[in-house]
C-alpha cells in the first residue's frame, strides 16, 4: 500500500465528495435499519414515531426465526468445521509439496467460488435429487462445505506462505514424524490462518442464499426465513433482527481485524 | 505426511462439486419429447424466456457501471487520505462483506419504498409532488446491487493503484502539469487494468443475483437465476431450468471473455 500523504497530501474536493457518497451509501441503510426497529408501528415508516422495543421482543418470541438461527449456526459451524479442515490439508498439500497437477489443483480449489451461484444450487438439487438424498440439513451442509472452502483455502494459503518450511524441517531432522509435525508445529504456526478462515467461512456459509434456496425443504435458514418474513408481512420485526445481525457482524469484523489485520482481508498487501 | 491423504478431503469436495455441475450440463441437454436439444430450442424461441437475457445483461450492465463510478473514487480515495480514513473506509466495506445480505437488501426496501424514507423525505421538503417508484423496477435492483458490490468494485482498483510508483506523480509534477493532467494522463490509463479486474466480478456477480431481483424487483425484474429457481423447485422442470442457465452465463463468459482481451491489448498500447 502506497504511504498516503508520501507526496502530495493534497486531495481535490471532487474525491471528498465522492468518498463521502459512497459512505453514505454503504452505512446509511444500516442507520436507517436500527432506527427502524424502535418504531412502535407495524408500517416500518422512517424517522419512527416513538420508541418501542416490541419488535425485539417479536423477533426473540417467533418460533421459527429461533429455529432458522438455531439450523444456520449448525450448518454454518459444520460447514466450516469441514471446509477448514479439508482446506487446511490441501493448502499444506500445495503450498509444501510439488506434483504433477498442482496448478490444475490450485485453480480447482478456487472454482466453488468462480462458479455462479445458480448453478451450484441448481446442480446440487439435481445431483442430490437423483441420489435419492432428500435429508435437507445435510444437503445444505455439504453445498455450503463445498461454497465455503475456497474462502479458507484462500486465507490459509496466503499464511502459510508467509511461514518457511525450516521449522518444519528442524522437526522432521530432530525425528519427529509426519503426524507429529502436523499437529505440533504446522498446525500452530498457521493458527491465526485457521481462525480467520473459520470466521470467514462461517460468515459465507450463514450468508448464503441461493445455493440454499434450492435445497431447503421444510426448515430454512435464517436469511431464508428473514426472506419469506419480508414477503408476507411489512412490519419492523426484520429491521430488530437485521440490527442484532449487522451488531454480530461488527463483532465479527473486528474479531477478524484483531486476528489477521486489514490487509490480508483485502487484498491490498501489494505484490508480495 | 502422504499427499493422498493431504488432498484426499478437498478433492472429495471438489468431486461432488463436478457431479453438480455435470448434472446440470446433463439435464440441459437430454432431448424433450424426442426432439434433440429440445430445453434449449424453446428457451430460445419464446421471446418470454429470451427476455429473461437481454433483462439479466441489460441490469448487470448498468449494476457495474454504477458501480465502477461510486467506486473508482472510493478506490483513488484510499490510496490518497490520511491513514484514519483509510481504515474507516476499509471497516464500512467489510462490514458490507460481512453483514447478512438479505438484510442489507431489506434496507433498501425501507429506504427505496414508495412510502420509505427517501420518497417521504422528498415529498417534505417539497422537492417533489407526488411519489417516484424507486423499487419493484430495474431502477431499485440495480441500486440494489450496486450497493452490495461496492467492495468488489473498489479493491481490485485499490491494489492497481496502489502499485503505481509515485515518482511518477512527481516527474509529471516536476515537469509541469497539473492534478487533472496527472490523473487522467498517467494515474488513470495505468489503473485500467484493475478496473478491467472489478468490471468482470461485479458483471457477474450481478448476473446471478437471485435475492435482490427477488425483493427489490418485486416480480417486475426478474434475472436469470429467478428463471433457474422457479422453473426447478416450484415446476420440477430441472432441464429447461439449466438450459436457461447455460445459455445465459455461456453468453456472459464469452462477453467477459471478449471484454478482457479487448482490455488487454488497449492498455497495453496505452
Amino acid at each position: 500500500m502506497a504511504q498516503p500523504g508520501t507526496l502530495s497530501p493534497s486531495v481535490g474536493v471532487s474525491v471528498r465528495l465522492l468518498t463521502a457518497v459512497a459512505l453514505v451509501l454503504l452505512v446509511v441503510p444500516h442507520l436507517v435499519v436500527v432506527i427502524t426497529s424502535f418504531d412502535p408501528t407495524s408500517a416500518a415508516l422512517f424517522p419512527p414515531t416513538g420508541f418501542s422495543l416490541r419488535w425485539y421482543i417479536n423477533a426473540l418470541e417467533r418460533r421459527a426465526f429461533r429455529e432458522a438461527l438455531a439450523l444456520s449456526v449448525v450448518v454454518a459451524t459444520t460447514a466450516s468445521a469441514i471446509a477448514v479442515s479439508a482446506g487446511t490439508l490441501a493448502s499444506i498439500l500445495v503450498v509444501r509439496h510439488q506434483f504433477i497437477g498442482r496448478r490444475v489443483l490450485i485453480t480447482a480449489l478456487q472454482l466453488p467460488m468462480m462458479l455462479p451461484e445458480v448453478v451450484l444450487g441448481l446442480g446440487f438439487l439435481i445431483l442430490f435429487t437423483t441420489w435419492r438424498m432428500h435429508v435437507s440439513v445435510v444437503n445444505i451442509l455439504l453445498a455450503h462445505a463445498v461454497i465455503t472452502m475456497p474462502y479458507a483455502v484462500r486465507v490459509i494459503t496466503a499464511n502459510l506462505q508467509t511461514v518457511s518450511p525450516s521449522i518444519e524441517e528442524a522437526a522432521h531432522v530432530l525425528g519427529a514424524g509426519p503426524l507429529v509435525t502436523l499437529f505440533r508445529i504446522t498446525l500452530p504456526v498457521i493458527k491465526p490462518g485457521i481462525i480467520a478462515a473459520a470466521i470467514f467461512s462461517f460468515v459465507v456459509s450463514f450468508d448464503n442464499f441461493t445455493v440454499t434456496a434450492f435445497l431447503v425443504t421444510s426448515r430454512g435458514t435464517l436469511p431464508i426465513e428473514i426472506y419469506s418474513y419480508i414477503r408476507t408481512e411489512g412490519d419492523p420485526t426484520i429491521a430488530a433482527i437485521s440490527t442484532l445481525l449487522i451488531l454480530a457482524s461488527l463483532t465479527g469484523v473486528i474479531a477478524t481485524v484483531r486476528f489477521v489485520g486489514f490487509e490480508r482481508i483485502t487484498g491490498t498487501e501489494g505484490s508480495a | 505426511m502422504s499427499r493422498w491423504i493431504l488432498g484426499a478431503p478437498a478433492v472429495m469436495l471438489l468431486g461432488l462439486l463436478m457431479a453438480a455441475v455435470a448434472s446440470v450440463l446433463t439435464a440441459s441437454l437430454a432431448p424433450v419429447a424426442g426432439i434433440p436439444l429440445g430445453h434449449y430450442q424453446r428457451f430460445l424461441s419464446d421471446p418470454t424466456y429470451f427476455a429473461y437475457i437481454t433483462r439479466s445483461f441489460r441490469v448487470a450492465s448498468l449494476t457495474t457501471a454504477g458501480a465502477l463510478l461510486l467506486g473508482y473514487p472510493v478506490a483513488f480515495a484510499m490510496t490518497r487520505v490520511s491513514a484514519r480514513t483509510q481504515k474507516l473506509l476499509t471497516l464500512a466495506l467489510i462490514l458490507q462483506f460481512f453483514s447478512v445480505n438479505v438484510t442489507r437488501i431489506y434496507a433498501f426496501v425501507l429506504i427505496l419504498g414508495n412510502n420509505g424514507a427517501l420518497n417521504r423525505s422528498l415529498l417534505g421538503l417539497g422537492l417533489i409532488d407526488h411519489r417516484i417508484p424507486l423499487i419493484y423496477n430495474e431502477l431499485g435492483v440495480t441500486i440494489g446491487l450496486a450497493s452490495s458490490a461496492l467492495p468488489f468494485a473498489v479493491f481490485p482498483i485499490t491494489t492497481v493503484l496502489a502499485r503505481i510508483p509515485a515518482s511518477l506523480r512527481e516527474a509529471a509534477q516536476v515537469l509541469g502539469a497539473g492534478r487533472g493532467r496527472i490523473f487522467w494522463r498517467i494515474i488513470f490509463p495505468l489503473s485500467l487494468p484493475g478496473v478491467s479486474a472489478s468490471a468482470v466480478v461485479v458483471f457477474l456477480y450481478s448476473l446471478g443475483a437471485f435475492a435482490t431481483p427477488l425483493l427489490l424487483g418485486g416480480g417486475f425484474v426478474d434475472l436469470i437465476a429467478v428463471f433457474s429457481y422457479e422453473q426447478a423447485v416450484n415446476l420440477s422442470n430441472y432441464g429447461f431450468a439449466a438450459a436457461g442457465a447455460v445459455v445465459t452465463l455461456s453468453i456472459a463468459f464469452l462477453t467477459v471473455y471478449v471484454f478482457t482481451t479487448v482490455m488487454d491489448r488497449w492498455t497495453r498500447v496505452a
